[in-house]
Order: structure tokens, then C-alpha cells, then sequence
């Protein structure tokens, strides 16, 4: 009976422990950006206090207002906006159907073609900016949005993903409708892309998210402040108000806005897309 | 499923013409924004290859020579190291820490795992904007709670060590919760009765994780770290955000990625630079092989 006893509080306080460890870990894991949003909220004179608030005393929302009245960083939100949307809707949509057409067409060097797209998969961007850029000086594409946009509108990944997806509906159902006599346009857009809709939103929201994210090639493409996306400006601002740190993390706290807004709504899918793709991060 | 492979859905014209309307523009912008940038690259690595008068001359393997030679070269390819071994080890090890505990579904666990997420959903600016505040010298939260302890503050951006050891921090932070999600899947994979058995010998739950949860999951284990090197050695953003420009705050740190960019786009050397970028693509591709190999081994 002792035994069963000590057992049973044992474990009880081994749950505790565990519990004490998660539930430290997640504080500081979701320190940096709770500090992020309290920060925002905070005046210069309260932010530089000697012994620091957590929570802001009065909520100071005047870096808000400034922001959000600021015409440069409502261009950068903009910019951000069109080169993400515009980004994630023609290269889902590319993906879509190239990936159906890979995934139930027979035609000749349909083999090489497919290894052409996922030859490319592994090779990091970084490989092959410097010819993109000199291909849009040669285009005039510097600091425009078909500049910033043209080198994300295809995905090898997205072909392979929705190629396995769309393998598995039947092809039943297309012959069906093939005898009904609609078109092959209209069966993928009436069939093939509804059926493998859940695996396109999965595609879309980590293009959104990568687009949203991208630096490196914004950093090259575009020279005038006027055509900075996002998180470009962001890093200017630093440059320019070092130790505004409120501004800053009004600034970033806007920033994420758009990724935390598609985190909430699609948490499942995003967790499950990661764990399927796992590809790429 | 059938593929397709089997027998032809569309024996006709109407299938011709609806895959050349496809792929025709498909294949041409991977051709033109993909396979030609790629070989030109290569191509572009062998000569005196500036921005203003094309590829230049022919030098044959000169640019690497020089680039094996050159101090930045050296140092940026020490660190990328460096910080891919630090980045990776930490990162993956947490990860499966925070995987295994919450595999054993204590409750709250998906609130937990929601928390260690986020960071990987945001974006990178904004972390590091938001870490070098925290890291700042004089008021940021980490030195003031390191006096408020009695201890000594650190300069966390100050030397280039220092501003290494920042950004392993911060690129570790970012990216446990992704180590864990793919860890969380492997651990579900593996039955009860294994656990039953081991629970039946009376073995500690140390040693069930030795020589039961570890070994099996060596697969997933080997994924998880290839996928972490080749993307840690690509390390570029936080390492311009946190030491590079006038918005960086901290010294100097070169990577890889840090110095192909300098040497493209602040000297306009592509030569040299692709050379440089060649190298990268060599270690990564060395990388997806290993990761081929050993999947197949396992098979």
C-alpha cells in the first residue's frame, strides 16, 4: 500500500515538474515578442526607465498614430502587400496546374521535364540571384514590381506538392465528366482544383508566408525608398531612429500583423503543412 | 492510384493543345529564371564577370584560386560553420526535448506547443529588431535583469564572438518549434507496445528513451538535421539585420551568403562572387546527397 502510494505521488509531482518546465519555457520563448507588442505600447520616457515596466503604465498608442500616418511606411505595408498577394496568387495557381498536369497526362519527355522542375529544388536562391539581377538592370526591372515579383512566380515545390496530391483523385472522376463532355479547362477548375483545394491553401499560405518573410532579393532589387517592401523599410528605420525603440517595435509589431493574422486562422494547416512538406522552413 | 502512367485520359487534340498551354509558359520561366541563371553562374564563375561590361575575359579557374586565398572567404566560410554546427545542434536537441515532452500529453499541451511555434511564423526583421533591443548594452531586458541579479552585464553585440553567439540565439529561438513539429510526427509513429514492454521490464524512463524512442527515431533525427544544415548554411537575413550596414548594432560578422552579396552588390565582383556562390552550392548538394544516402540505407 506505502508503494502505491509514494507510485502515485511520485508521478503526481514528476506532472508538476513537468508542467514547471513548459510552462518556463513558454514565458521566455514568448518573452521576445510580448516584449515586442509592450514595448509598442510604451512611451521613450518609460521604455528607458532604469528598472523597466512589463506591462506599459498608460498605453501610449502615439507611435501608432505616427505610423499609421506615415506615408513611407504605409507605401512599405503597401508594397509588402502587392508583392506577397500578387506572388502567392500566380505562383499557387502555376503550381496548381502544371502540378495537374504532371499528375495525370501522358505526353513525350514528360520524365525530363518533371526532373527539370525538381532539379532546381535544392539549389538555393543565392546561387542564382546574381543573373536575376543583372537580368533586371538589362530589363529595366530595377525598383519595380515586376522586378520584385518575376523570380517567385513558379515553385518546384509547389509542382511536386500538388503533384502528390492531386495523384490520388481518381481518375474516374475525370473520365466521367470527359464523357459528359466538359473541357479540360473546365475540369480543372470544376474538379481538380476544388477536390485538392485543402492541399492549394496549405501551398498558398506558406508561399504567403515565405513571400511576406523574403529579404535578400528586395534588398537587391529595388534601390529607392519608394519600392521597399516591409521588412526593408524595417531595417531602414533602424538606421535612422537607432534608439527610437518604441517606433521600431511599432514598426515590427505592424509588421507581423499579416503572418500572426494567417498563424490564427490557419494554425492546423500550417502545423500540418510543415509537418508534410517538411522540405523547407 | 493510377497516375496516369496506365493509359491516356485524353487521346486527343484538345490534350495536346491543353499541355503545351501549360507547360510552354511553365517550363519556358523555369528555363529563364532557374536553369539559365543557374549555368550562368557556373559559367560566370570563370570570368572577370562585372556588372558593367558583361562576363569580361576568360580566367579559367582564377577566382577560385583567389577566393581559397582570400581572408573574407576563409572567415565567412569558418563562421557559416561555426554557426551552422551551433544552430543545428541546439536547435534539434530542443526540438526533440519539447517533442518528447509534449508526446506525453500533459495537459495544456496544445496551448505549449502554439507558444513555441510562433517564432516560426514571424518574420525576421522583426525578431531581430526586437532581440537586439532586448540585447541592448545600456537598457535592454536582458542586461538589466542580469544586474538586477548581481551579475555582470554583457556586451552581447560588441565583438564579433559576441555578435555570433547573438545570432545562434536568436536563430535557435526561431526555429525549435519547426524541429519539434516534425519530431512531435515521428514520436506519434511509434507504438504502444513498445513502450508497453519497456514499461513491463521496469527500465527508467531515461533508459526507454535510449534505447527505444532514440533509436527509432533515427530517421526522422538524420532528416531533421540535413534539412537544418543546408538551410543554416544559406544564413543571411539575421546576420545583415543584427552586424551588417549602419542599422546593424553589433561588429561584423561574414558568412557565406554575406560575403556572395558583398561581393555582387557592393563591389559589383560577380565573378568572384559567383565562384563563391558555386562553393555554396557544392556543400549544399553534398549535404542532399548525404541525406539520400542515409534514407536509403535506412530503407
Amino acid at each position: 500500500m506505502a508503494v502505491a502510494i509514494s507510485n502515485r505521488s511520485r508521478r503526481a509531482m514528476g506532472a508538476a515538474l513537468l508542467q514547471a518546465f513548459l510552462v518556463v519555457s513558454s514565458v521566455v520563448i514568448i518573452f521576445p515578442f510580448f516584449w515586442m507588442i509592450s514595448t509598442s505600447l510604451k512611451s521613450n520616457l518609460e521604455i528607458f526607465r532604469p528598472s523597466p515596466t512589463l506591462f506599459p503604465e498608460r498605453l501610449f498608442t502615439e507611435n501608432y498614430a505616427k505610423l499609421l500616418a506615415d506615408s513611407s511606411f504605409l507605401r512599405f505595408y503597401w508594397n509588402s502587400i502587392v508583392v506577397s498577394v500578387v506572388g502567392t496568387a500566380l505562383s499557387t495557381f502555376s503550381s496548381m496546374i502544371a502540378g495537374f498536369v504532371f499528375a495525370k497526362f501522358r505526353f513525350p519527355a514528360k520524365n525530363f521535364l518533371f526532373f527539370l522542375v525538381l532539379a532546381t529544388l535544392m539549389v538555393p536562391f543565392q546561387c542564382y540571384m546574381i543573373p536575376l539581377y543583372s537580368m533586371s538592370v538589362g530589363l529595366k526591372l530595377i525598383d519595380t514590381y515586376t522586378g520584385l515579383i518575376f523570380p517567385i512566380v513558379i515553385s518546384s515545390f509547389g509542382i511536386f506538392f500538388i503533384r502528390q496530391n492531386m495523384q490520388s483523385i481518381p481518375d474516374s472522376l475525370i473520365e466521367a465528366a470527359k464523357i459528359d463532355g466538359a473541357s479540360i479547362w473546365r475540369i480543372f477548375f470544376t474538379i481538380m482544383m476544388p477536390l485538392s483545394m485543402s492541399s492549394g491553401v496549405a501551398l498558398a499560405i506558406f508561399q504567403f508566408m515565405t513571400a511576406w518573410g523574403d529579404f535578400i532579393w528586395p534588398l537587391i532589387v529595388t534601390n529607392s525608398q519608394k519600392m521597399f517592401v516591409l521588412e526593408l523599410g524595417l531595417t531602414r528605420f533602424r538606421g535612422e531612429f537607432v534608439d527610437d525603440y518604441g517606433l521600431m517595435m511599432t514598426g515590427s509589431t505592424l509588421g507581423i500583423v499579416p503572418v500572426l493574422i494567417v498563424f490564427l486562422f490557419f494554425r492546423r494547416y500550417i502545423i500540418e503543412g510543415v509537418t508534410l512538406s517538411g522540405m523547407k522552413a | 492510384m493510377n497516375s496516369g502512367r496506365g493509359k491516356r485520359l485524353f487521346a486527343d487534340r484538345e490534350e495536346a493543345s491543353f499541355i503545351l498551354a501549360v507547360l510552354v509558359p511553365t517550363m519556358a520561366a523555369f528555363l529563364v529564371i532557374r536553369l539559365a541563371p543557374i549555368a550562368e553562374t557556373f559559367v560566370g564563375s570563370f570570368f572577370n564577370w562585372s556588372l558593367v561590361d558583361g562576363f569580361g575575359r576568360f580566367v579559367g579557374v582564377r577566382n577560385y584560386v583567389r577566393l581559397f586565398a582570400d581572408k573574407t572567404f576563409y572567415s565567412s566560410f569558418v563562421n557559416t560553420i561555426n554557426f551552422t554546427v551551433f544552430t543545428t545542434l541546439f536547435s534539434v536537441v530542443l526540438g526533440l526535448l519539447f517533442a518528447c515532452l509534449l508526446n506525453r500529453k500533459p495537459r495544456f499541451s496544445t496551448l505549449y506547443e502554439t507558444i513555441i511555434f510562433v517564432p516560426v511564423v514571424l518574420t525576421f526583421v522583426p525578431v531581430c529588431l526586437v532581440w537586439m533591443w532586448l540585447l541592448d548594452w545600456e537598457s535592454g531586458f536582458v542586461n538589466v535583469a542580469l544586474r538586477a541579479l548581481g551579475l555582470p552585464r554583457v556586451s552581447w553585440l560588441a565583438t564579433p564572438t559576441m555578435s555570433m553567439v547573438s545570432v545562434i540565439i536568436v536563430s535557435v529561438w526561431k526555429v525549435i518549434g519547426y524541429n519539434m513539429i516534425i519530431f512531435s510526427v515521428g514520436l506519434k509513429a511509434i507504438p504502444r507496445e513498445y513502450y508497453e514492454a519497456s514499461a513491463i521490464d521496469g527500465s527508467s524512463r531515461w533508459t526507454v528513451f535510449r534505447r527505444v524512442t532514440l533509436p527509432l527515431l533515427k530517421p526522422i533525427t538524420l532528416f531533421v538535421t540535413v534539412m537544418a544544415v543546408i538551410n543554416n548554411l544559406k544564413v543571411f537575413t539575421q546576420v545583415y539585420v543584427m552586424t551588417m550596414g549602419k542599422q546593424g548594432g553589433g561588429a561584423q560578422v561574414d558568412v557565406l551568403v554575406s560575403d556572395i552579396y558583398t561581393r555582387s552588390f557592393v563591389y559589383y565582383r560577380m565573378g568572384s562572387a559567383s565562384a563563391e556562390a558555386m562553393v555554396l552550392l557544392v556543400v549544399v548538394l553534398a549535404m542532399t546527397a548525404l541525406q539520400f544516402r542515409l534514407a536509403r540505407e535506412d530503407e
